[in-house]
């Protein structure tokens, strides 16, 4: 579910929850205002109903007392229209809702109404008669029910007032209790999404602050555990982003450390010829100055000469190491007969190897004609020799060259006592050189290396303590040459 | 989502509230005993539903109920202290009322017409009240009898001294009539009833429809104001039976038929239909009080001096329990303590 649905949805709910309070509030206000004017307005009429009938019975009674002074038909008349107007406010009355005791007190009133008109009757046709006693006892009699039957409806009708009013404060009551729910509910809605915002939202985005805070220290962004709205897809940005950045700080760091390193060992390489050739230059002066031979002098340009190629083949080197590590080695291939090439570089070394008194032996397959950066691979096949009289001083050194469908094979194989074990993972790393090892950058095999791969090839290496070791390369013959480092 | 950790202790706190609340008991309600007498009449309905439905035990009342042949005598048991309160008509309690005894009525029981009245021999030759003069005429003393009696005499323009008045009980009343002693008696239901009817041979029935009867229910000031608990749960269980007829009419019926036996369905029928059997305190009781009061006073009972019959109802409990009941006007000046 996506970030703004799930903070949308609460606020949803918190409005709908509101809604219904203020509706519910609404509701109960509008039933308690209609059922308090429809009670009042029925308890009214009914009031005044049996006002009127209080009035009515009583005109009756004094009419009736009044018989000695009122003509009879006055009095007929007067009674006859007040018995019609009771029985219609009877019958107004027996239509109202009643509830007990009202609705049994109108009924033992309308049953009262028989006896106590016919009693009128006997009471009035008694005037002439002898029974008048008679005929007014059992009249007095059942006016006195009906007046207080009436009063008992007058009190009823009363307290049907009280009923409504317990009535609406039940009603106030729930409405009370759901209100107070609903509250409850709202308050509870609006913590939960307090806590919802806070745990959904507020926390990952302090956790993410805090990470990536040390970003700097080499740390990354961890990814949101499953979360998979826009929090989620932040952090698996933000923890790509920061795996880069600590990648490539560290490669950085790795690229500055190497820059170091190789700043300190050329300076020292370098300082070393610079040295010589400064006094060597030096004690030509001073030989001059003091008139010294042809032959001296000779000598001593012989070896300004060396150190200065020594300069050229260190500076040739870095600038090696500089175009390789900007990919930028430019090869220049071409057709080459490599038995011959191999002949030429074996015979260029050979005062290499006679100082290193190495008896070396050739076994090269004729004619195999390869298309390579010829002055690249005699700089690898120098380096391969170089090494070979260097730390195999007076071992046997084979050189052998074959092909195979694929491949053109060119190894040099000394039978000296072989690389130690330290040194074999970091081999062909720049500067990477043996304890102890003659003078150089160490960039050779590196360099070396990186030139084979260029043509397509590869460079692999045997050896074992007290075995010699073989630097086997393979070329591609044909079509396999890496396209990117070709010039 | 709740840690596992609050998902076990959550439940546990609510076994634990439940242990608790189910370890606080409510206190016992104390067994109170109300000694109550009545007389054994299809108006005492309400109590014999009550005592059916053991709405007294509900309410922790054991009731201790006597029966008496009329109400006058339950009434003279609750004086003499022997009753904590008594089933009883108005007459009977307007003439203790007036012979100056400290009574209060707690609630009416029953009202209604016509089941009081004059059961008259087939062949004493008496077709109407103003029949009556010269005749023997059985009639108890002191209850309704005499005063619906009184009632048809003045109907037919007759003063009491006009009839020869043989006072008894209304069984001997009965018999007498039936061997023809008696030219008519004054009866109450089931007896009327059962002593008239259409045969040859049956009494015929006479009475005013102007005489309502009311039953209620009745005690001295003093062991009511000290019974108040009792008398409060007494009428609660009162009310639930009254409520229970409401709902279930026929329950007055199969009430009354296992109990009055001897009356026939039309019979059974006839009381029930003249009858209303609500609790209540009105103005038709203070009404039918002091009419009652005025016509033994002219007939020349004694009145107690300051009686006011409005002190004699006690309003004060039933409008606590059921205010609808309640529709006196007047309320009285000596309210229960």
């Amino acid at each position: 579910m996506s970030l703004g649905r799930k903070l949308v949805g609460p606020q949803v709910l918190l409005l709908g929850l509101i809604a219904g309070l203020a509706a519910t509030q609404l509701l109960v206000a509008r039933s308690e205002r209609r059922q308090l004017e429809e009670t009042t307005q029925r308890l009214q009429q009914t009031g005044l109903r049996i006002q009127r009938l209080a009035q009515l019975f009583s005109d009756t009674e004094r009419d009736l007392l009044s018989e000695v002074f009122t003509r009879e038909d006055v009095l007929t008349r007067r009674i006859n229209a007040s018995d019609q107007e009771i029985d219609r406010l009877l019958e107004e009355l027996a239509l109202a809702d009643w509830r007990p005791p009202g609705g049994t007190l109108l009924q033992d009133l309308r049953r009262l109404r028989g006896p106590l008109v016919e009693a009128q009757r006997a009471l009035l046709r008694s005037r002439a008669g002898g029974e008048s006693r008679s005929a007014f006892v059992r009249w007095w009699f059942l006016d006195q029910r009906a007046n207080a039957a009436l009063a008992d409806l007058s009190a009823d009708n009363l307290k049907g007032a009280d009923r409504i009013l317990a009535q609406v404060g039940t009603t106030r009551r729930r409405s009370d209790v759901l209100l107070l729910t609903l509250t409850l509910l709202c308050a509870l809605t609006v913590l939960g999404m307090t806590l919802y915002v806070f745990r959904g939202v507020i926390a990952p985005l302090v956790r993410l602050t805090a990470a990536s805070q040390t970003v700097g220290d080499g740390s990354t962004v961890p990814v949101l555990p499953g979360r998979r709205d826009e929090l989620g897809a932040l952090s698996r940005v933000l923890a790509e982003t920061t795996d880069r950045l600590v990648s490539t700080n560290a490669e950085l760091q790795e690229s500055l450390a190497v820059r170091e390193r190789f700043l300190s060992i050329a300076a020292h390489e370098l300082r070393t010829p610079l040295t010589s050739l400064s006094l060597q230059l030096s004690l030509i002066q001073r030989r001059i100055e003091q008139g010294a031979d042809r032959e001296t002098l000779r000598a001593n340009a012989d070896a300004l000469g060396r150190q200065a190629r020594r300069l050229t083949q260190l500076v040739g080197e870095l600038l090696d190491v500089t175009r390789i590590q900007r990919g930028r080695l430019d090869l220049h291939r071409e057709p080459v007969r490599l038995d011959a090439l191999v002949q030429e570089v074996c015979a260029r070394c050979a005062p290499l190897l006679d100082a290193g008194q190495n008896r070396l032996t050739l076994a090269l397959e004729p004619d195999v004609l390869c298309e390579v950066d010829p002055s690249r691979l005699d700089q690898v096949l120098v380096n391969l020799l170089g090494n070979a009289a260097r730390h195999a001083r007076g071992a046997e050194i084979e050189v052998r060259l074959w092909t195979t469908p694929g491949e053109t094979c060119l190894r040099v194989r000394d039978s000296g006592p072989g690389i130690p074990e330290a040194m074999r993972v970091r081999l062909f790393e720049p500067f990477a050189r043996a304890p102890g090892a003659a003078p150089g950058l160490g960039l050779g095999l590196y360099i070396s290396r990186e030139i084979v791969e260029a043509h397509g090839g590869r460079i692999e290496t045997t050896t074992a303590r007290g075995e010699g070791t073989a630097f086997t390369v393979h070329l591609p013959r044909a079509g396999r040459l890496r396209s990117a480092r070709t010039g | 989502m709740l840690r596992p950790r609050r998902r076990v202790q959550i439940p546990g706190l609510l076994l634990l509230v439940a242990v608790g609340l189910a370890g606080c008991e409510q206190p016992p309600v104390p067994e109170l005993k109300l000694r109550v007498g009545y007389p054994d009449l299809p108006s005492t309905l309400l109590l014999y539903v009550a005592q059916d439905a053991r709405l007294f035990a509900a309410e922790h009342l054991q009731v201790e109920a006597k029966v008496f042949p009329t109400g006058r005598e339950a009434l003279a048991a609750a004086i003499a202290g022997d009753l904590d309160a008594a089933v009883v008509y108005s007459t009977p309690l307007v003439v203790a009322a007036m012979h100056g005894e400290d009574l209060v009525v707690l609630t009416t029981l029953h009202r209604s017409d016509g089941l009081t009245g004059l059961a008259v021999h087939p062949r004493a030759g008496i077709h109407g009240a103003a029949d009556l003069r010269g005749h023997r005429i059985g009639v108890t003393p002191g209850t309704s009898s005499q005063l619906a009696l009184d009632v048809v005499l003045a109907e037919g323009g007759l003063e009491p001294r006009e009839i020869e008045a043989v006072a008894g009980q209304p069984k001997e009343l009965m018999a007498a009539l039936a061997t023809g002693e008696l030219d008519a008696a004054s009866l109450w239901v089931p007896n009327l009833l059962l002593a008239t009817g259409t045969g040859p041979d049956q009494a015929r029935l006479l009475a005013s429809e102007v005489y309502a009867e009311m039953s209620m229910l009745a005690g001295t000031r003093p062991r009511i104001e000290a019974r108040r608990i009792e008398t409060r749960r007494f009428l609660r269980a009162l009310l639930k039976a009254q409520a229970m007829i409401h709902r279930r009419p026929q329950l007055v019926e199969s009430t009354l038929r296992p109990r009055f036996p001897q009356l026939d369905d039309q019979q059974l029928l006839t009381v029930v239909s003249h009858s209303r059997f609500e609790l209540g305190l009105s103005n038709l009781l203070l009404s039918t009080l002091r009419q009652e009061g005025a016509w033994l006073e002219q007939r020349g009972e004694p009145r107690a001096e300051r009686l006011q019959f409005r002190d004699v109802v006690a309003p004060a409990m039933l409008e606590e329990l059921a205010p609808e009941s309640v529709t006196l006007l007047s309320p009285p000046e000596r309210p229960l303590r």
